[in-house]
């Protein structure tokens, strides 16, 4: 039952995660000609310094994507769901609502990880053929959070679009655009690396941050 | 689904908790702190005597010990190596102080400054570095075309190829081991830049605490284990090659302790350090033909201690600054605020999760703030909410804005 | 178990606007049962409801045995559920979506939902969301129908869609209903298509619940009477008359009493009449004959 539900959110998502793909794929295009040409322009050695001692990072433009690829996975999942209420189709299967929405997230949040691995192993092979092991991790530590900030863009995005008032639904808008804004933070290279475990284990909590917004849909909160 | 429900709404309490303990106080600290000016202390050669600026108004508020106003030229005549290019230019340079025949290129010479601030010790480093050729051959330093690393073993990888050279790699690594040093390095320190008027490479710290002089020398190494006091853990190493050529580098320990590594067969020296905190002051070092000044900065506290060149304590001065805290605003906030996150810091490059938990003075306000939710929440579900009261208890107003704004479904 | 649906002091509020207050009623099993009223009147909401859309204020709202707003999945698998205005995935195609649902239901009818939708003019690749309206009631009822559920209930079937999918619909519905003695629970606004159709039904008013009983005695017991009269002030709602319509001196007053009971009760009340004549109604008729025109 399980399968026939993942058919469906397939067929919702299919175009935004194709989407998404050539978004990741033409920002990979744009990140790796920028740093052939910087390398070019200028030294091996003095972009070697410039991001050992001045933080240059040659992935930035990667920054924002991942929180954009997890609002459309979001809207696309769950936009159909809500428009004319059909989440109660789905919340009417014979499945217990609460593992139905969990589902729901799962799916999502795997989809994310699909879209995501292909990106940053691109990324970790580009940068261990430019640059030495210590570099290419520092950039894991320093784009970690910003593949968090997609999950979590998603895990928020979902619970306003379940949730059934605007009033809450701008709380959650408001909690997680902070929460997510501490995610995507300017900091020198490697800056994470303190807290990266932790972030990783709160941000797949998120995973239930739609739970409340469902039990209020399905109460019909008003 | 009221399992999952309600396990997501303390999700979200706690998410909303955490984002409001960060933006509030600083919301608050915005609108209602004021900023108090840091003086900068100066030892006169002139008067022996202590002297400040600070910013005050338009300009900087320039005095002394028994609080006597200067004007700027006052000042600068009482500083005379710390202003001598302004001196100059007056032709108010004295020639002689205290005897001593002062020669421009003397002073210059002698002139020592530079800080290190919390956050060049509090900082993720990528351990790569350049390891410039000390005798070029040639007037300037140039930038190798390899960096070094010092791991399982040290290896210099091409710049170009970003593949390791295995002849030069081996050499320097074959001399490490020779000289007892233990892979792989915990912490490297150099200078690497070429626009320095010479060379001394890096000083690295190995696995056994023990500390290393490494240089490139007609591209052969050169290394040096440099003895170090017995049981004392370097943190941070500030290296800076001077004309001067009295000190190789200055380094901080993980207990507050300073040293000098000087010139003089690596002989170390320790410092007066008695109040310093690296992870939150700033090290002013200050130096000229007499004196050395020893700084330790910041905005709750500044210490200045003057020694002659070896070191030996002339004089010290001690001032514990007004902050927020001294005033309503920051009682206020501390009644306010049970504690004050944040992920960055001004004193560190890492993000973390920086709290300053407050003392107890919050529980006199959210006491009061839990009674009156309890109340209202008996009114409102006919139910005392017996969780949310604890969270809003030991969250204070925190707390109260979670709960309200994320309402316990009934 | 006799009742599928057992209503028990529904109370229901949004906000301080009341909706519900007190709703009783028992659905047997097998039988057609409509919830008839005008917009407004709570249709929908009882709908939601009975499918644990909305969690009443208080009261107890039990279908096949359990709590309708914690249905376990076995219950959910035997009620189909028609949303108001035959929603569906409109993003899924005909084919799809027979894929997606009958991977839910174990007595799947796979054939009773081509059949259907043999009957209907739409390309296998076409989206439902690009289908009209009556097309998109055909794929829900085909979906409803290879569900087999033992309860259907369906908001408002009539939405949006002109009298021959009309008809269809309930065509079908009857013969379901007949040959499987699934009970069918359903809401309309218009009325005069579920004449001969209904077995019991709820007739709600802006009030509440105005009558509750089975269709062919509420058609056989609610009369109206016509007649002149020039006391048309004396005439009013009371226990005998349920509804009056007075237009210059001719009354008409709607009664579950019979001629001679309204005779003397308007004589009692000194009301003069002349020309008295009593009227057979179709349910439309005797609908708004119970809740007014307005």
């Amino acid at each position: 039952m399980y399968k026939a539900l993942a058919y469906k959110e397939w067929i919702k998502i299919r175009w935004w995660a194709v989407g998404s793909l050539i978004l990741e794929l033409l920002l990979l295009i744009y990140i790796f000609t920028n740093l052939r040409a910087v390398i070019e322009y200028n030294s091996a050695e003095m972009i070697w310094s410039s991001i050992v001692y001045k933080s240059y990072m040659f992935f930035q433009s990667l920054k924002y994507v991942p929180f954009v690829v997890g609002i459309f996975i979001s809207v696309a999942q769950y936009l159909p769901e809500v428009l004319d209420m059909k989440l109660k189709l789905t919340l009417h299967l014979p499945l217990e609502e609460n593992r139905v929405l969990l589902f729901l997230n799962l799916f999502g949040t795997t989809t994310l990880l699909l879209l995501f691995i292909p990106l940053v192993a691109v990324l970790v092979i580009g940068s261990s053929i430019v640059f030495p092991s210590e570099i290419t991790y520092a950039m894991i530590i320093s784009i970690i959070p910003w593949f968090l900030s997609g999950f979590l863009s998603y895990f928020f995005v979902s619970a306003i679009m379940i949730e059934p008032t605007w009033s809450r639904r701008l709380v959650i808008a408001i909690i997680g655009y902070f929460l997510i804004n501490e995610f995507l933070v300017d900091v020198i290279l490697g800056g994470f690396i303190k807290i990266i475990v932790v972030l990783i284990v709160f941000t797949l909590l998120y995973n239930y941050a739609h739970m409340l917004s469902g039990l209020r849909f399905k109460r019909g909160s008003k | 689904m009221i399992f999952s429900a309600k396990l997501s709404r303390y999700l979200l309490v706690i998410t909303a908790i955490i984002v409001v303990s960060i933006i509030l106080p600083s919301f608050y600290s915005m609108l209602f702190y004021n900023s108090y000016p840091v003086p900068r202390v100066y030892f006169s050669p002139v008067s022996k005597d202590f002297l400040f600026n600070k910013a005050g108004g338009k300009d900087l508020l320039r005095y002394d010990r028994e609080g006597k106003m200067y004007t700027r030229e006052e000042f600068e005549r009482l500083t005379p190596f710390f202003n001598y290019r302004q001196l100059l230019y007056r032709e108010e340079m004295p020639d002689s102080l205290n005897g001593v025949a002062l020669d421009i290129q003397d002073v210059k010479l002698n002139n020592v400054f530079y800080a290190i601030k919390p956050y060049d010790i509090f900082r993720y480093t990528i351990m790569l570095n350049p390891l410039i050729e000390s005798a070029p051959g040639r007037p300037d330093l140039q930038m190798p075309h390899e960096f070094f690393r010092i791991a399982e073993k040290m290896e210099f990888i091409n710049c170009s190829t970003n593949e390791v050279e295995a002849e030069l790699s081996n050499l320097f690594n074959n001399a490490l081991i020779e000289n007892g040093f233990a892979f792989p390095a915990k912490n490297v320190f150099g200078n690497p830049s070429t626009r320095k008027p010479f060379d001394e490479g890096y000083l690295v710290v190995d696995n056994s605490d023990k500390l290393f002089h490494i240089k490139r020398i007609k591209n052969k190494p050169f290394i040096r284990k440099v003895e170090i006091p017995e049981g004392i853990k370097i943190d941070y190493i500030h290296l800076r090659e001077s004309n001067l050529k009295e000190q190789y580098a200055l380094f901080i320990t993980d207990d507050n302790k300073i040293f000098i590594i000087s010139y003089d067969n690596y002989r170390i020296i320790e410092i007066p350090s008695e109040g310093y905190d690296r992870k939150e002051m700033q090290l002013v070092i200050k130096g000229n033909m007499f004196y050395r000044e020893i700084g330790f900065v910041s905005n709750k506290i500044v210490k200045t201690i003057v020694t002659d060149r070896n070191y030996k304590v002339i004089d010290t001065y001690e001032e514990t600054l007004k902050t927020n805290e001294d005033y309503l605003v920051g009682d206020v906030s501390n009644y306010l605020f049970p504690f004050k996150l944040s992920l960055t810091s001004s004193d560190n490059l890492y993000v973390d999760f920086y709290s300053e938990i407050s003392d107890l003075r919050f529980l006199i306000v959210s006491s009061l703030l839990a009674v009156f939710y309890l109340v209202f929440s008996r009114k409102r579900d006919n139910k005392f909410q017996l969780i949310d009261t604890i969270i809003i208890l030991v969250t204070g107003i925190y707390g109260l804005i979670a709960v309200v704004l994320i309402k316990h479904e009934s | 178990m006799e009742y599928v649906v057992e209503v028990k002091n529904l109370t229901h509020y949004y906000g301080s606007k009341k909706v519900h207050e007190n709703l009783n009623f028992n659905i047997k099993k097998g039988s057609i049962f409509g919830l008839l009223g005008k917009n407004g009147t709570g249709k929908t909401t009882t709908i939601n409801i009975l499918n644990g859309f909305l969690k009443p204020k208080s009261g107890q709202c039990l279908i096949l045995g359990e709590d309708s707003y914690k249905l376990s999945p076995k219950t959910k698998s035997q009620i189909g559920f028609l949303i108001e205005g035959h929603i569906q995935y409109s993003f899924m195609n005909i084919i799809q979506i027979e894929k997606y649902y009958s991977q839910f239901y174990p007595q799947w009818k796979r054939d009773v939902y081509f059949d259907l939708m043999s009957k209907l003019k739409v390309l296998d690749n076409q989206k439902i969301s690009k289908m009209s309206c009556g097309q998109r009631s055909q794929v829900t009822l085909g979906l409803l129908l290879a569900q087999d559920p033992d309860l259907l209930i369906l908001d408002d079937y009539s939405m949006g869609l002109d009298a021959g999918y009309r008809r269809l619909f309930l065509d079908f519905l009857k013969e379901y209903g007949k040959a499987e003695n699934k009970t069918i629970f359903i809401t309309s606004h218009i009325i005069q298509d579920l004449d001969g159709f209904l077995d019991d039904c709820v007739i709600l008013d802006y009030n509440g619940v105005v009558l509750q009983m089975p269709i062919d005695e509420f058609k056989n017991t609610f009369k109206m009477y016509q007649f002149n009269t020039n006391q048309t002030e004396l005439i009013s709602k009371d226990g005998v008359i349920n509804n009056f319509e007075i237009i210059k001196n001719k009354a008409t007053v709607y009664s579950f009493n019979d001629v001679e009971n309204v005779q003397n009760h308007l004589r009692t009340k000194g009301v003069n009449f002349t020309d008295f004549k009593d009227h057979k109604m179709d349910l439309e008729d005797a609908f708004i004959g119970l809740t007014g025109k307005y």
